[in-house]
């Protein structure tokens, strides 16, 4: 398999480094990219061909939810997977970001396990 | 199948149109219109038939039998699901072909041409504006040629006679074109009329229905007629109320004087005698209790009436329903709180309208006693039981005060407190949801003391106090308030009796401490010491009874001494609480192991708990309050006679607040 | 309110199981005075919104706040710097979060972005009118305590 491109949206940094390293317990070879929150987001999903992205949901300037909306609307994006990585565990709330295009729903603390269910089947699905 | 409806299937070809559309009737009458042409012409056709072959004019007798054949085809034609058209189109084509042939030939006594002029009636009904026009141009076109171009028929017609036969040919078109043309218009315009009022009354049913009031009409003789909102039945509990008399529905909530009342009300609602704002008034259904039958559920109901003319002059009665049930019930929670509010108040005011520096100092009071729960909450070094056993203590001695302010709710509340708490101690190991529904109570007392803050701030304003009181007199007045209180309560009678207060042991005492000591010790004197004047009286003492209090230095101490002259101590009661508590008792140091058991926690000889006592704590906690502040209690009895408690504290006494 | 205080003992309890990897035990609960003085050297403050007002606030002294970041980002920390900021922050965020869902059939509530305050004796701002929260002691199996205060009011109708 080919290297992907994961992006990584949370504003802790150090969420974002637990985020990588649970993923790379996948050994799924891959670059990773980070933005801090929705609008960095936006760019750098813009500059870089992005294979998943792994969205926190509450972040200052664009909230996970919002970018969620904003990139579904564009054409080009309708498939990228997009999987919520996020303390907010209520039901009300995985439903609203399944309602809006997140492609699954991981609930923090991280957990290799569910890592590796949810998403080596994602990544996979990628040619 | 009676006659009837054997001739009514005949002549509609057994096609059953639903009356309402007038589409349908239209075809109807088509059908029913081409049927009835069929037969008569059927019947003429044989009839003529018949006479041509008795005249021997067989052509035309033939002719005139095929006619008839094809008519009865027509007929059958008809009865198929085919478009009425084919029938239609065969019998007046045929009927063409028949009146050309007639009008060609002249007939008998040049009668054919009088056959021309049921042509344009019969192929404009049957077929229509479009097609009848068409077909009857064309035979008209055939009729001018006829009578007009000499040599075109075997016939000749002189020219007058020409002219009035097209003449009278164009009138009869003419006016079944503009008949028929009329009409059209009237049923399209009929159509759309119809159409709106239908939308018009599904709009209103709409909004009727879906009234959270109920809509019906009475009429005259109170019977609900048969258009009224649906809810109606959900309302009263009970369906299909048509043809029900409103009165009848209200028997089971309503006594007879009242349902004359509301006939009489109904009957002046009618007779327009009164202004309706009046009525409204008094109206005697705007707020009354419906008992639903079959189940036992009471409703608030409200209902007005107005009156309403319809046409021809009918009055009815328009009556809403309404369901205030919510509305009522709220209204009810409202004024019961508001009047616990009043209480409490009343309660607060008469206490403060005396003294508010008492009430001050209950407050304070309520403070310090949080402080020494919360302390020990937050200690933890101790285990839940020892925990539990400071907070029983400080919210009993809470309850004490606010029973002695007179303050019921509050009291009520804290003694139900208690009662938690003992229960959290009976588990032998309560566990973190214990805990934490304790402290969530607690909390809830504390928020009662904002209250009482900030009533007391309010209330400061008003008060008519004068001055400091001296601590000596708060002291005083807080223990004849209790004895005042708890006589009362207790069907008893007794007296304070200051003996000896000395100033200076006041000033240097720890007066909250001093306080609370004393007056668990007078509430025990009047509770279990005192007894009822009846009794006092038998043992010829005199019914009130007199508690004392002595306070001054006795060598390298404080002494307290508070006494009673009631019936002391009795020695057969403790000895049976202890052998029951398991408490084990050497003989020779029994009085003294006696007299020790009633300072422990839990130890009652009273049977049952209620606000005053019987929870087996307040000498425990005396005890408990004396020790920690480095002093020692003591008590001598005489059966019979009376009882002393002996209060020891250490000269060297800072005002210090025990945090516990 | 007991039944409210719950889930977000238990998602402390969790989080801290599951990420930071000690187990802790909960203590007994009491009321603090809303501006009481206090041990604490770092809280982390996240407001609660929706169908019920109020906050929860994760405390704790410096040595746990360090061991804690220590933890997460496998790098030694020996002052309060940006990275211990980032950790409280996201612990009391995960505990806010998981604990909606226990809240989930009482109440629908949005949780705001975690404010950090540090330093002795700092002030917390509470956002309802009350005088005192309850506030539980949590001991961790290395001896260290920290403590969750919880305040929560329902804004929904009678």
């Amino acid at each position: 398999m080919e290297s992907k491109n994961i992006l990584v949206v949370d504003d802790s940094r150090i969420m974002r480094n637990i985020v990588k390293n649970t993923f790379a317990t996948l050994n799924i070879p891959c670059t990773f990219f980070e933005a801090p929150n929705g609008k960095e987001a936006l760019s750098m999903l813009e500059q870089h061909p992005i294979d998943l992205v792994l969205l926190d949901w509450n972040m200052p300037e664009l909230s996970g939810i919002d970018f969620l909306k904003r990139v579904r609307a564009m054409p080009q994006y309708r498939d990228l997977p997009i999987v919520m990585v996020t303390s907010e565990a209520a039901r009300y709330n995985v439903i609203e970001a399944l309602k809006h295009g997140a492609t699954d729903y991981i609930v923090k603390p991280v957990n290799e396990r569910v890592f590796y269910e949810k998403l080596s089947k994602i990544i996979q699905l990628q040619p | 199948m009676g006659l009837a409806s054997f001739f009514r299937n005949l002549i509609t070809s057994g096609k059953n149109f639903e009356d309402n559309d007038p589409e349908k009737m239209e075809m109807t009458i088509r059908y029913v219109l081409l049927n009835s042409m069929i037969f008569v012409g059927c019947i003429l056709l044989v009839l003529f038939g018949i006479q041509s072959f008795r005249a021997q004019v067989y052509l035309q007798g033939i002719i005139d039998f095929s006619m008839a054949a094809i008519t009865l085809v027509g007929f059958v034609l008809l009865r198929t699901s085919a478009s009425f058209l084919w029938a239609s189109g065969l019998t007046v084509i045929s009927f063409m072909g028949l009146c050309g042939f007639l009008v060609y030939t002249g007939g008998v006594q040049n009668s054919g041409v009088l056959w021309a002029y049921a042509f344009p009636l019969l192929s404009i009904f049957l077929l229509g504006i479009r097609f009848g026009s068409i077909l009857t141009s064309i035979f008209g076109l055939f009729l001018g040629a006829v009578v007009l171009i000499p040599g075109f028929s075997p016939q000749t017609y002189e020219r007058a006679f020409a002219f009035r036969s097209i003449g009278v040919y164009l009138l009869v078109t003419l006016c079944t074109v503009v008949y028929e043309v009329t009409k059209m218009h009237k049923d399209k315009r009929l159509l759309q009329l119809t159409a709106s009022l239908r939308a018009e009354r599904d709009q209103i049913a709409a909004m009727k229905d879906n009234l959270q009031e109920a809509l019906f009409l009475l009429d005259p003789a109170g019977i609900i007629q048969d258009q009224y909102s649906p809810i109606l039945e959900t309302m009263l509990g009970k369906t299909n109320l048509t043809g029900t008399a409103f009165l009848d529905l209200l028997s089971g909530s309503l006594t007879s004087k009242e349902r004359d009342l509301l006939k009489d009300f109904f009957t002046m609602v009618i007779e327009q005698r009164f202004d309706p704002a009046m009525l409204e008034e008094i109206n005697p259904l705007k707020e009354f209790t419906y008992l639903v039958p079959g189940v036992s559920k009471e409703k608030t109901l409200s209902a007005t009436c107005s009156r309403l003319q319809r046409e021809e002059g009918r009055v009815f009665l328009l009556c809403t329903l309404r369901d205030l049930t919510r509305e009522v019930e709220l209204r009810k929670q409202i004024e019961e709180e508001e009047r616990k509010r009043q209480q409490e108040m009343r309660a607060l005011f008469e206490v403060v309208h005396v003294e508010p520096r008492i009430f001050e100092d209950f407050i304070q009071e309520l403070d310090s006693q949080f402080t020494t729960i919360n302390t020990a909450l937050k200690d933890t070094n101790q285990d839940n039981q020892n925990i539990l056993v400071t907070i029983y203590q400080s919210v009993h001695a809470i309850k004490a005060n606010a029973v002695i302010l007179g303050l019921s709710d509050f009291s009520e509340k804290l003694h139900q407190l208690e009662g938690e708490i003992k229960r959290i101690q009976d588990k032998r190991l309560p566990d973190f949801q214990d805990m934490l529904h304790l402290t969530l109570e607690i909390e809830k007392i504390y928020r009662e003391r904002d209250t009482f803050q900030e009533l007391l701030e309010r209330i400061r304003s008003f008060s008519k106090s004068s001055g400091q009181l001296q601590e000596e007199q708060v002291l005083i007045q807080t223990l004849e308030r209790t004895i005042e209180r708890l006589s009362r309560d207790l069907g008893k009678h007794a007296n304070l009796s200051v003996k000896k207060l000395d100033s200076v042991a006041l000033s240097q005492l720890d007066f909250r401490l001093l306080k609370e000591v004393l007056v668990q010790l007078v509430r025990n004197a009047l509770v279990h010491g005192i007894e009822s004047p009846e009794e006092r009286q038998q043992k010829g003492k005199p019914p009130a009874g007199t508690i004392f209090l002595h306070l001054e230095q006795q060598g390298s101490h404080w002494c307290c001494i508070v006494g009673d002259d009631g019936k002391g101590l009795c020695f057969d009661r403790i000895r049976e609480r202890a052998q029951h508590l398991g408490i084990s008792l050497s003989p020779e140091k029994e009085r003294q192991q006696l007299l020790q058991c009633i300072f422990s926690p839990g130890f009652s000889t009273q049977d049952d708990a209620d606000l005053h006592g019987g929870r087996g704590v307040g000498l425990s906690l005396v005890r408990d309050r004396i020790q920690k502040a480095g002093g020692t209690i003591k008590v001598s009895t005489d059966e019979g006679r009376g009882c002393k408690f002996y209060l020891y504290l250490p000269l060297q006494q800072k005002d210090s607040m025990a945090a516990g | 309110m007991e039944k409210y205080i719950k889930p977000f003992v238990d998602a402390s309890v969790g989080v801290f199981s599951s990420m930071v990897g000690l187990s802790v035990t909960v203590g007994r609960p009491y009321l603090c005075e809303i501006n009481s003085p206090h041990e604490w050297d770092i809280s982390g403050v996240i407001g609660l919104t929706g169908q019920a007002r109020g906050a929860v606030v994760l405390s704790m002294k410096k040595d746990l706040a360090l061991s804690i970041t220590t933890a997460l980002t496998e790098k030694a920390q020996q002052e309060i710097n940006e990275d211990v900021v980032d950790a409280v922050g996201e612990l009391i965020n995960i505990i806010a979060g998981n604990a909606k869902k226990g809240l989930e059939s009482d109440f629908k509530l949005v949780i705001s972005l975690p404010t950090i305050v540090e330093g002795p004796k700092h002030r917390i701002a509470w956002p309802l009118e009350q005088t005192r929260i309850i506030c539980i002691p949590f001991t961790t199996g290395d001896g260290n305590e920290f403590w969750l205060s919880v305040a929560l009011e329902s804004q929904q109708g009678a």
